[in-house]
């Protein structure tokens, strides 16, 4: 096993986790050694590591399910219809599976036609009668075939309402086709409709789409929440009584609701609540120890759900279809909220819209009814996950700063020291290991290799109690010199000349590519993004690499998934409105798509 | 190549790759469903997705943990569609529909506590779990199926073994509960003939 040894991990942790690997493989000579010391010490680790064995043969005895005797005759007739529709749309069949399948798409198109206005259309788009087809198919491109995978934003409707959409793309138009993508076909039978009615800050989904988290925006100064929405695919369900959404006619598609079951929609309008302001209790210490009463500074009001419910009218949304605020009246500040791997958490950090404290981390189980902070200094930001633990990071300093409303910051700039890092668990909120010094915002890699990071000087922003990087730069390092060292090495390898203040880093789950959104000096979250190879042996942007994207104007908010990345274009882009664009990869070959432009500003689903 | 030419291949691609897995696919996504019609119908999807993307495989070597990752995603879609739209806690049937006869005797073949604790734990996980445990994929493999790094995979794997183990203790007490139980009700009941002399 390729075991870091300065994993923050106990060694009972370490231990199980290195039984379940011997179950796979053998383990390095090393790793056997220490494992078989520990269990020979160990009675209760002994005795999951003989748990992990025995179930796996438990598993292994379980009887092996034979597939019915038909499955070829039935999977045949699919193929027949499928290379039958090939280019076109899969049709109506016999079958009700196929059957079904076309009625979803031709559904999912109708729906992205009535609810947003605005959509990735596929390649026969005009042939399922839509009032307003969007591009066609040029016809002289053949469509780059990727690895399907979804991508995701919000548009707004005309009437000012947010709506967000998923859809597949397993083709793209090739080359750097930004100029006429129409060409690239989407399979349209994965929307995902979630009606909001402002345009939120972002949309986080989690690892399994089951559910998202939508950051309002924060720009009024009662701060905004963070909504936990489950998804709501408007492609009909599989319940034999439901009635499909796609027996609507398509030429209602233009006159339509911007809800595909009109009456069950809610509006979603978080009120806020003074209860619902990050008080907290003022540690005297920026420590990452949680109180030993942490006072709970989220909400648990369950609200309407924002969304339009694809349960048939008629039928009474079940009580889990509600949204739920998980906080309320705060502003999120730091690395974007995100989910852990595992889709158990969902990690963020926010300051009080009042102002009167800096910000902290919080955490939310799935499950919960709020939020809760780990942090209590009023001066840590959340930057990523590092598999189950968190990586935070807040400024260090020469002596214990107090951070409190009634003796805010900022103490002296002399009592500043530089950006440290701290990894934290979710669930005690302890730290693990020691703080990274010069380090801020740290993202690791998949493979826990390399990492990017800050490192320069912070300034404090005395209007919002928040630090915030001052001079310095993006860099990236081995990330086990980081730990071994607890803080920057000095070979950090520089990603740019330039400074940069506010910025967006994330891996592709390879780590052979960096997604890297840095603000322009004007703000206003307008900025340019680079997909950068990067030299695994090095952790250099690799020169000799193909350079997929360069410079791209693009809205803060960008997801990147294997082979593809998906961004918000600006508005005024050739003059036209803001777009979702996707650029697609497999090996050197690359292409992209994108929607047709919006009213106002979309919002990539990360 | 011509567009006849290359749908030929495609043809015989798919059918391959059918003769060779289709039992393992069905398989798998009978596990993760526990519903045999539901899961010949995923099955049948996801070899009509292969046949749709097969120009995605960039390595015919590497075509079954392509499969996989087509059928898992396939699953994944359904689980979605179960939350999403039913909101309802699955209990191992599908689509508001009867259970056949032969779902019900392969539930019973099925229903000891491990296949109960199975479906206990996040799907990922049981995801992670069938696909190591009774696929045999290597770590590598069920890393680009699950579409993670190879290290959260072994990280989700160690997490999996860790749910089961807990989830089938649990089921094993409730088993061991549920037949104490019984057997003091039996102990409670009087002997048959004076229970019917009993009656008025």
């Amino acid at each position: 096993m390729n075991f870091r040894h300065n994993d923050p991990q106990t060694p009972h942790e370490r231990a199980r986790a290195l039984a379940s690997d011997r179950l796979d493989g053998p383990l390095a000579a090393a790793d056997a050694l220490w494992l078989d010391d520990h269990l020979a010490t160990c009675d209760a680790c002994r005795a999951v590591a003989a748990d992990f064995a025995a179930n796996r043969e438990l598993m292994r005895a379980l009887p092996v399910p034979e597939p019915p005797r038909d499955l070829w005759a039935r999977t045949s007739v699919a193929l027949d219809r499928e290379r039958s529709s090939l280019p076109a749309p899969v049709p109506a069949a016999r079958n009700p599976r196929i059957r079904r399948e076309a009625l979803v798409g031709i559904a999912a198109v109708l729906i992205v036609g009535i609810l947003a206005g605005r959509s990735l259309l596929p390649s026969g788009g005009a042939d399922v009668g839509l009032g307003s087809p969007g591009p066609q198919p040029t016809g002289g491109a053949t469509p780059l075939a990727v690895a399907p995978g979804d991508v995701g934003w919000a548009a707004p409707g005309a009437d000012g309402q947010y709506t967000v959409n998923l859809a597949e793309v397993d083709s793209v138009c090739p080359g750097d086709a930004a100029a006429a993508p129409a060409c690239a076909p989407l399979d349209a039978g994965a929307q995902t409709i979630v009606s909001l009615n402002s345009r939120p800050a972002s949309i986080i989904l989690a690892p399994q789409a089951e559910q998202a988290a939508v950051v309002e925006s924060s720009a009024s100064t009662t701060g905004g929440s963070i909504l936990v929405v489950p998804i709501d695919r408007s492609r009909p369900g599989p319940t034999p009584s439901a009635t499909p959404a796609a027996t609507r006619p398509a030429s209602a598609a233009p006159s339509e609701s911007p809800s595909p079951t009109p009456g069950t929609s809610a509006e979603t309008s978080p009120t806020p609540t003074e209860s619902a302001s990050p008080e907290g209790s003022p540690s005297p210490t920026a420590s990452a120890e949680p109180s030993a009463t942490p006072e709970p500074t989220a909400t648990a009001e369950p609200t309407a759900s924002p969304s339009a419910s694809p349960i048939p009218t008629g039928t009474p949304a079940p009580t889990a279809a509600a949204t739920l605020a998980i906080i309320k009246d705060v502003i999120v500040v730091g690395g974007e909220a995100s989910y852990s791997p595992d889709g158990e958490w969902l990690a963020f950090s926010a300051r009080p819209a009042d102002g009167s404290a800096g910000p902290d981390v919080y955490v939310w189980h799935v499950g919960d009814e709020s939020a809760r902070p780990i942090t209590n200094d009023h001066g840590t930001i959340f930057s990523d996950w590092l598999e189950g633990r968190i990586l935070a990071s807040r400024a260090g300093s020469a002596k214990s700063v107090v951070y409190d409303a009634a003796s805010p910051f900022p103490a002296s700039p002399g009592d500043v020291g530089p950006p440290v890092s701290v990894i934290l668990d979710p669930t005690t909120g302890k730290q693990h290991g020691g703080r990274l010094v010069n380090v801020w915002r740290p993202v690791v890699d998949p493979d826990g290799r390399w990492v990017v990071y800050w490192t320069g000087s912070l300034t404090l922003d005395a209007a919002t109690k928040s630090w915030l990087p001052s001079d310095g730069r993006l860099v990236t390092a081995r990330w086990d010199d980081v730990v071994n060292g607890k803080g920057s090495p000095s070979d950090a390898q520089p990603l740019g000349e330039d400074q940069v203040h506010d910025w967006e880093a994330r891996w592709d789950p390879t780590g052979r590519y960096l997604g890297l959104w840095t603000a322009d000096p004007a703000g206003a979250g307008l900025g340019r993004l680079n997909l950068l190879p990067i030299d695994r042996s090095t952790g250099r942007v690799d020169a000799s690499g193909k350079r997929l994207l360069q410079d791209a104007p693009a809205l803060a908010g960008f997801a990147i998934s294997d082979g593809r990345i998906a961004w918000a274009t600006p508005p005024g882009q050739d003059g036209e409105g803001s777009r979702l664009s996707v650029l697609a990869w497999k090996g050197p070959d690359a292409g992209r798509t994108r929607s047709e432009p919006a009213l106002e500003d979309v919002v990539v689903v990360r | 190549m011509t567009d006849g030419s290359a749908r030929t291949a495609a043809d015989a691609f798919i059918e391959e790759l059918f003769a060779l897995h289709q039992s393992e696919i069905y398989a798998y996504l009978y596990r993760m469903v526990r519903d045999p019609e539901l899961a010949a119908d995923m099955t049948q999807d996801a070899f009509v997705k292969a046949y749709r993307n097969h120009a995605s495989l960039e390595d015919p070597t590497h075509a079954r943990a392509w499969l996989y990752q087509i059928a898992h995603r396939v699953a994944l879609d359904e689980f979605r569609r179960r939350k999403i739209v039913r909101f309802m806690p699955w209990t191992g049937e599908s689509h508001g529909s009867a259970p056949s006869a032969e779902h019900l005797a392969m539930d019973a073949r099925l229903s000891a506590p491990l296949q109960r604790a199975l479906d206990r734990i996040p799907e990922r996980q049981r995801a992670a779990l069938l696909l190591a445990e009774l696929h045999d994929l290597t770590g590598l493999e069920l890393a680009a199926v699950l579409g993670v790094s190879h290290v959260a995979a072994r990280a989700l794997l160690t997490r999996a073994r860790e749910s089961l183990r807990q989830a089938l203790a649990a089921e094993r007490a409730a088993e061991a509960e549920a037949e104490a139980e019984a057997s003091s009700a039996a102990r409670r009941l009087p002997p048959t003939g004076r229970s019917g002399a009993a009656r008025p």
